[in-house]
């Protein structure tokens, strides 16, 4: 059954997808079905296990389901400081 | 600005903040706001945005922050500290956008009774901080090209972790040093 659900990018997964949001429709099994989804769209040049992933502001696990009407986040190599 | 204020060993009242914003750190008025009768010792770090890194000369760092996760795990960063050491309050305050060469990125701030306790929590936020929150920077060198800091290449992330950049003020001597901070990979892993 396919979710609605909102991405945001951030850094250099922005610049590479070119757009900061949005939404869209997918029946990814999980989070880590949602990346593989997407990065074979838009060929980002970070891999999985480069990344974390967060869903409504917190951090989550990979294996997590996908749910309708939440807003994932990819988050890349950080570098605060 | 997060404010908490704990209620910890008995009569002490921690008191921790975070201020996630695009404006100049005010390092004075955050220090004003540690000041305490009962503290002892005040320890500050500043990072500050360095002219080169990685052998290549800097113009400019630019700071995005994903601000709810960053503010959230910033709390939870602060609230370790204060349940770790014995501090009387811990500041903390991180700049976005646009920055030049010498400028203040990011500001620690903690009182305790002795000093010890105020050193090390110190340490503990900055190298938390650095590994954890979502928070990217990037560098834009003299040459006109620019790179995000730790996304260059697959597998790189936890080295790079440990090459950060606006934590010491050049001076020209001596090799440039890594933080020594917990290298917990800021990839894979999940709180």
């Amino acid at each position: 059954m396919p979710v609605n659900i909102t991405v945001r990018y951030f850094a250099i997964l922005k610049e590479e997808r070119g757009q900061a949001s949005e939404q869209i429709k997918t029946s990814a099994a999980d989070l880590a079905g949602l990346f593989a989804e997407l990065s074979a769209k838009h060929h980002f040049s970070l891999v999985k296990e480069q990344l974390r992933v967060a869903v409504n502001d917190c951090f989550v696990d990979w294996h997590d389901p996908v749910s309708e009407g939440t807003q994932v986040v990819f988050i890349p190599p950080v570098a605060g400081g | 600005m997060l404010k908490n204020k704990t209620d910890s060993r008995g009569s002490h009242i921690v008191s921790t903040s975070f201020e996630l914003s695009p404006d100049k750190i005010a390092t004075d008025k955050l220090k004003t706001s540690l000041e305490s009768p009962e503290a002892g010792a005040l320890v500050c770090f500043e990072g500050v945005v360095r002219n080169h890194n990685d052998g290549k000369p800097v113009r400019t760092l630019e700071y995005e922050a994903y601000q709810p996760l960053a503010e959230s795990e910033a709390k939870k960063i602060l609230a370790e500290a204060n349940q770790r050491f014995s501090i009387l309050s811990a500041a903390c305050a991180h700049r976005t956008g646009l920055l030049n060469i010498g400028e203040t990125a990011v500001f620690v701030g903690v009182t305790s009774a002795h000093r010890d306790a105020a050193f090390q929590a110190c340490r503990y936020i900055i190298d938390e901080i650095k590994t954890r929150l979502p928070i990217w920077k990037k560098e834009t060198y003299e040459d006109g090209s620019s790179d995000w800091v730790n996304c260059q290449h697959a597998g790189m992330c936890q080295q790079a972790a440990a090459s950060d950049h606006a934590d010491q003020i050049d001076t020209d001597q001596g090799p440039i040093e890594g933080s020594q901070g917990q290298l917990e990979a800021p990839a894979g892993g999940n709180q």
